[in-house]
């Protein structure tokens, strides 16, 4: 007897997104980042076309590695003080990606200007050729003031500009559209509220294809369930057709591991946690996987070792 | 413990610190206005701290300079003296009277909840030695075929009397029981008409109608309940504050309103009190608990459970509604702790049990219910819209009445129509409706309902907070500018994102879609100018062909009226009642999603609305 085709065929595809862009392209970026373009769940090769595996974005701060613990500093002393060497770093450890917070801007650290902080933007285009993801404060002020210095020190290198939130689009989409960027659109696990953004930011003129989307980030161990099946929900409706749902999806990892107690905390603290050396990269990565099995599709992450066990394993198994 | 003075009235209190100045009032007998429950957010309340010192908590409403809201207002340990302005003092809540079309019946007609007949007795004799209650009830049973027949003790007490003094000729009113008839009254003819009355006690506005020959009058008010709280929730927890004294509260006001809505119509009738010899009564449940002073706490608890839904008839004196103490109140019955006899009033109205196909009902009140069904089914839910669309909790609302703004038009310049066409006041349900639908399609607000900076009419109050200025103080029949705060949307949006996911999960759960229905029946009270197509451009009316969409004005208070002036139509409430099949969308898994969706302007789903958003 024959085996049954049980193959699925979906009749919605995610968007595929290029961030950064080459000298041809009009840009000054030695390599470009492509993302989604899948036509089936994660990971099942049988069925689906899984044009580009999983693109990783290494973090980097303008205000430095204050509050990053122990087994992410050990990695950056020498360069978390000098953006552009920090960058440059990254690339050499395997990154696809620059993740540039723009940290130093939030009142709480120093305030840093706009105008800083484009020149912050500039210094890290100028000493990495890979491309950039820009994120701002969170602070809906701040990046109203911040965020259109930014886009245009970096216009015509098709960034990633982040984040656009229900509360505060307007400023971000228009600077992003004036400049060419692509718009990181944040709405807080739930599809709804992600289809909404993405219907406000269409309204004002970005297009659906140039956005990417943050259903917001859990570590694991600490709310990452409810995100993944967030992550999954929007892939279902994605690919039965919801096009407000078929933006490739974004999760921040290296920060939310920087919150977990179990990750972070030194051995001779918690002893029975074992080696941390092994410990802190092993969360990392471990988050980064899971996502990448819900759909993710750009992983943002700040320990070199956990990037570097996260693309071993996903080379691994992507199909 | 510091004392509290009211200015102009003199008054003065003695509380304990941490009180509000509000609570202050209500204890000093000077009613302050407050239609939000003290929460901050109706700025009714505006007083002005004369002398001493209070604390203030933040209020979603800014008062104008120099002036506080009573309910921010905190006690501390000193004496304060606090001046109430005339535009905040609230004596008793008006009385508005409607002029409708009068009944063609006389009355009370035949087969009334209430009806009286005039008997001619064979008087007692050696041959026909019955006693006078038996003598009066083998007439009775004459007259109807109606075998059991009630008469009070306090009746039989006077009977003899009564019966002699007519001459054997006596008028007797008597009112319909489950079980037979009741003898109100037996005796010689009063020369008076007997009329009926028909009451809606909705959770935000009363409403009462005289069933009396040429009475062509609605009266409403809001339900003074709401000092205590906006919506049943509130009323039940203030119920459980201040357990004896609570519910107390909660009764005496709405039993005033009532007795104040009824003293105005038979004033106008040129009437008496003790004309009205019955009183169908609708509401929602925890309404008909509060005006029975029954104890509701239950309803808000799992597994909320009310005292009684299928209620008996009930003695005025026993309310303390001041109609003739001898009449009856007939309460509609509920189907369950949220969709109550309002409901099955607006059912029996409608003629929603007797259709062919399939229809819905849609009540817009402070709880939003949804009925949808025909001749073979029935099914209910109730989902928590709040006040927003009677005008009430909102910083510029206000009922359906004259001055209210309760048509907007957008173009270069938003403009506006109100009732009556006097100087606005405020705006009613359908005002806000058309006014959301314009700022929305102006590109004043997003689909999400924020404003849009530097927009046309928007201003900033703080960092944070923006505010649509619609109709300034100059223009404006009253003293500060007519306003829709971004907490007013937000409460607009939640409100109709609430009517419409409960539609849609019932809908779902009978596997059928909004374009299965015949006719979409919208009622409330909320003014009778509904623009169809803004009601489906912010996604509270589903987008279907408009003529499907009927407005079917207060259907609560037709259906009490129906069922006053024909007892079979206060029996098939009791019917419908209990044929209808209610789904709890607390517990129900879809809801909340289906609730987040639609929480924007149409809806996340731009599909569900192709009229609106173009989308196939």
């Amino acid at each position: 007897m024959a085996v049954p085709d049980v193959k699925e065929n979906f009749s919605g595809t995610i968007n595929e997104v290029t961030i950064g862009a080459t000298s041809e392209e009009g840009g000054t970026r030695t390599s470009t980042v492509t993302i989604g373009g899948e036509t089936g769940y994660p990971m099942l090769g049988f069925e689906a076309e899984y044009p580009h595996p999983p693109a990783f974005a290494l973090e980097i701060s303008t205000a430095g590695v204050e509050g990053w613990h122990d087994e992410c500093r050990k990695h950056l002393a020498d360069v978390a003080g000098d953006l552009g060497a920090w960058a440059a770093k990254c690339e050499e450890w395997g990154a696809d990606m620059i993740c540039l917070c723009l940290d130093a801007a939030h009142p709480d650290n120093e305030g840093r200007s706009p105008q800083q902080c484009a020149d912050d933007v500039k210094r890290v285009l100028e000493a990495t050729g890979l491309p950039l993801l820009v994120w701002g404060t969170d602070v809906d002020e701040v990046d109203n003031n911040v965020l259109p210095k930014c886009t245009q020190a970096a216009a015509g290198e098709n960034c990633l500009f982040g984040t656009a939130k229900e509360d505060n689009y307007r400023t971000i989409a228009a600077s992003c559209l004036a400049d060419n960027h692509k718009v990181l659109a944040e709405a807080p696990s739930d599809i709804n509220l992600s289809k909404q953004l993405h219907i406000l930011l269409r309204d004002v003129g970005v297009d659906l294809a140039d956005m990417v989307m943050h259903p917001t980030t859990g570590a694991l161990g600490f709310g990452m369930v409810y995100i993944y099946t967030t992550i999954e929900r929007g892939r279902i409706a994605a690919l039965s057709g919801d096009r407000l749902l078929q933006q490739p999806v974004l999760v921040n990892i290296g920060k939310e591991i920087g919150r977990v107690k179990e990750a972070v905390s030194p051995a001779q603290a918690d002893p029975q946690w074992g080696s941390h050396e092994v410990r802190a990269p092993l969360w990392e990565s471990a988050s980064a996987i899971s996502y990448v099995e819900s759909g993710a599709e750009l992983l943002v992450l700040r320990n070199p070792e956990a990037l570097r066990q996260a693309k071993t394993a996903i080379e691994s198994m992507w199909p | 413990m510091p004392n509290v003075t009211f200015q102009p009235a003199g008054r003065t209190v003695e509380v304990a610190p941490g009180v509000t100045v509000l609570e202050a009032a209500r204890r000093a007998d000077v009613p302050i206005r407050n239609e939000c429950g003290g929460h901050g957010v109706c700025g009714r309340c505006v007083v002005e701290i004369r002398r001493g010192e209070v604390e203030r908590r933040p209020a979603r409403h800014t008062p104008p300079a120099g002036k506080d809201l009573a309910c921010r207002c905190v006690i501390t340990g000193q004496d304060v003296e606090v001046f109430v302005p005339a535009e905040s003092r609230q004596v008793e809540t008006e009385v508005t009277i409607r002029q409708v079309e009068a009944l063609p019946q006389a009355f009370p007609p035949a087969g009334a909840v209430v009806e009286k007949v005039s008997l001619q007795l064979a008087p007692p004799s050696l041959d026909d030695n019955l006693a006078d209650a038996e003598r009066l009830v083998r007439k009775l049973q004459k007259w109807r075929e109606e075998d059991n027949y009630s008469i009070s003790l306090r009746l039989l007490r006077d009977l003899p009397l009564e019966l002699r003094h007519a001459e054997w000729n006596p008028e007797v009113i008597l009112s319909v029981e489950p079980w037979g008839r009741r003898v109100l009254r037996a005796g010689p003819p009063r020369g008076r008409a007997l009329c009926l009355a028909a009451v809606d006690v909705g959770t935000t506005t009363v409403k009462a109608r005289l069933l009396a020959p040429g009475a062509h009058r609605v009266a409403s008010c809001y339900n003074s309940q709401t000092m205590f709280g906006p919506d049943v929730i509130s009323r039940i927890v203030h119920c459980q504050r201040d357990e004896e004294q609570g519910y107390a509260d909660l009764q005496l006001r709405v039993v005033g309103d009532i007795n104040r809505l009824l003293g105005e119509l038979v004033r106008e009738s040129g009437l008496e009190r003790s004309d009205v010899w019955g009183v169908v009564v609708s509401g929602n449940t925890t309404m008909m608990h509060l005006l029975l002073g029954m104890y509701p706490i239950w309803i808000r608890r799992e597994p909320y459970v009310g005292c009684a839904y299928l209620l008996p008839s009930v003695s005025p004196r026993d309310v303390g509604l001041k109609i003739n103490p001898e009449g009856r109140i007939f309460c509609l019955p509920s189907v369950s702790s949220y969709v109550g006899a309002d409901i099955t009033a607006g059912v029996l109205a409608t003629g929603l049990a007797d259709r062919e196909k399939p229809s819905a009902l849609i009540d817009l009140g402070t709880n939003g219910e949804i009925v949808v069904g025909c001749r073979d089914f029935l099914v209910c839910c109730s989902a928590s819209a709040g006040p927003a669309f009677e005008g009430g909790a909102s910083a510029s609302g206000s009922r359906a009445l004259p001055g209210a703004i309760d048509s907007v038009c957008g173009g270069e310049r938003v403009s506006w129509e109100t009732i009556g066409g006097a100087a606005p006041v405020g705006i009613c349900g359908t005002g806000y409706i058309d006014l959301l639908a314009v700022l929305l399609k102006e590109g004043i607000m997003d689909k999400t309902g924020k404003f849009a900076p530097g927009a046309p009419g928007v201003r900033r109050l703080d960092d944070d907070t923006l505010e649509y200025l619609f109709v300034s103080a100059e223009e404006a029949g009253r003293d500060d500018d007519i306003v829709l705060t971004q907490a007013d949307v937000d409460n607009l949006i939640r409100a109709k994102g609430a009517i419409y996911a409960a539609g849609n999960v019932l809908l779902e759960s009978l596997g059928m879609t909004w374009s299965d229905l015949e006719a979409i029946m919208l009622a409330g009270g909320f003014g009778e100018r509904l623009n169809k197509d803004n009601a489906v451009t912010i996604g509270l009316l589903p987008d279907v062909p408009r003529e499907r969409i009927e407005f079917v004005g207060n259907t609560s208070l037709a259906g009490a009226l129906m069922a006053a002036q024909d007892a079979t139509g206060y029996w098939r409430t009791r019917e419908i009642a209990r044929s209808m099949t209610y789904f709890e969308l607390s517990t129900h898994p879809g809801f909340m999603d289906q609730f987040v969706s639609a929480c924007f302007l149409p809806h996340t789903d731009p599909e569900r609305f192709p009229t609106v958003t173009g989308a196939g």
